[in-house]
């Protein structure tokens, strides 16, 4: 048996799973510069996720304090990303308003007035400390039914000193 | 040789292209809370997070003369600490010891702080993060706050990742325990030193919020009830801080209207005290874990 056949029995035996670890290390890969200004609080997330998946991360987050969050994860799955404050207030949503079909601005740390839609992170400043609820849905092409695409996330958070 | 090849390419096509199978067990089935005319979708996972030591730290920066070194959890304790569940809270402990000593600007601690996480993290097998790279950038820029701020992040971080790619997801919510308590002792030690500082209060009176999602946390991944019950005892002290009341408020987005709540604080020394006195027990039940 040659080296390159021994290396895809071994692929085949140690299963999928080694997939996924390459995609979450390339995800803790790109967090730091994603983040950029923001330092990292430290907390690592990268949930495996199929389309049709919906997630929740809820974080308390301190008044006055700046913050970035940022959702990681593979160009093929398509993220609808909703951010709710404590009384369930959407702040943030990276698609258009299903009323209204306008979309969410939010101001970033250099004072810019940037657009929410097809955004994967969030800069803001809360007044008083909050738990944030962030929802990320995973949208499933109706074209496609007998399968459906799998990848993993990252969920970040950086603040500034 | 050809044949196994083929099964490993449908191997790769099966981690991408998972069967459109009916979910079962353990998954909550709820209405897609973005699009209510949509198919409902999955509740996956629920995820519970919390400041960082050194978020909390950087809230009191300019209290550099109200913090006290001595307060600190001591480097020569380690020695008392000898199972795995007493070492990750301690970790937790120093990081969060290590995070104020960089926001006060005490310099001359840090490497030894760093040196003291290094040896916890390789008692636990955990030493991604924690390595002789770091303690060399440590050294190199420690005159510099916000390098070593940025370097003590990206190696928590780093062994953050780690344990939760390793089957380690206890040991990183036993660190996130012991960080968090110390935390609230540090910015405790110093309120006592300045009971007048309402926003400080604010601050404390706000980690009624962490200690809910602590709880959760603790309760999806620690099978042992030392943190819990430990945190139990002080969850009473926090709900009795505040009162709250509700207004009416539009929301643009959703098209609905929900009902905001406002918090209101108050500051009743007496019970302010009586909080900060139960944190200091709590934190000496943590350090005293054997």
């Amino acid at each position: 048996m040659t080296m390159k056949n021994l290396f895809f029995v071994l692929l085949f035996f140690l299963g999928i799973n080694p997939i996924f670890s390459q995609c979450k290390q390339y995800i803790e890969s790109i967090a730091e510069s994603s983040l950029s200004p923001y330092i990292s609080d430290g907390n690592f997330y990268t949930p495996v996720v199929t389309e049709g998946d919906y997630i929740k991360f809820t974080r308390t987050f301190l008044g006055g304090k700046h913050y970035k969050i940022v959702i990681l994860g593979m160009d093929f799955l398509e993220k609808e990303i909703t951010i709710k404050d404590q009384d369930g207030i959407v702040i943030f949503a990276n698609y258009p308003s299903r009323k209204t079909g306008e979309g969410l601005y939010y101001t970033d740390y250099k004072g810019n007035k940037v657009s929410c839609l097809g955004s994967n992170e969030f800069e803001f400043v809360l007044n008083n400390t909050q738990n944030l609820l962030i929802e990320v849905a995973i949208e499933k092409k109706a074209k496609r039914k007998k399968y459906r695409l799998k990848g993993c996330l990252g969920i970040v958070v950086g603040f500034k000193e | 040789m050809k044949i196994i090849r083929l099964i490993i390419l449908l191997n790769l096509f099966i981690a991408i292209f998972s069967c459109n199978k009916k979910e079962e067990n353990n998954k909550d089935v709820v209405n897609n809370p973005i699009d209510t005319a949509a198919a409902t979708v999955i509740m996956k996972q629920i995820y519970f997070s919390l400041p960082s030591p050194m978020e909390l730290a950087s809230l009191v920066d300019e209290k550099q003369n109200l913090f006290d070194y001595n307060e600190l959890y001591s480097l020569d304790s380690l020695k008392i600490h000898s199972s795995d569940k007493s070492q990750a809270i301690i970790m937790g402990v120093y990081s969060a010891d290590l995070g104020f000593l960089m926001i006060m600007n005490q310099t001359q601690n840090i490497k030894s702080y760093t040196q003291i996480m290094m040896k916890i993290a390789n008692n636990l097998d955990i030493r991604k993060g924690f390595n002789d790279t770091l303690l060399n950038k440590i050294e190199k820029n420690i005159t510099n706050k916000d390098s070593l701020v940025k370097l003590s992040a990206k190696a928590l971080f780093s062994a953050d990742a780690y344990m939760k790619e390793n089957d380690k997801i206890d040991i990183s919510t036993l660190i996130l325990n012991g960080g968090w308590i110390e935390s609230i002792y540090q910015l405790s030690q110093i309120l006592k030193k300045d009971f007048e500082d309402t926003n400080l209060i604010k601050i404390i009176i706000d980690q009624r919020l962490v200690i809910d999602n602590i709880l959760k946390l603790d309760s999806i991944y620690l099978k042992d009830n030392f943190c819990r019950e430990q945190l139990m005892t002080l969850k009473p002290y926090f709900d009795n801080m505040i009162t709250e009341s509700k207004t009416e408020v539009y929301d643009n987005f959703a098209d609905t209207t929900l009902l905001k709540t406002k918090i209101i604080y108050t500051f009743d020394k007496n019970k302010i005290l009586n909080l900060t006195n139960e944190i200091s027990k709590v934190r000496k039940n943590f350090i005293s874990l054997q």
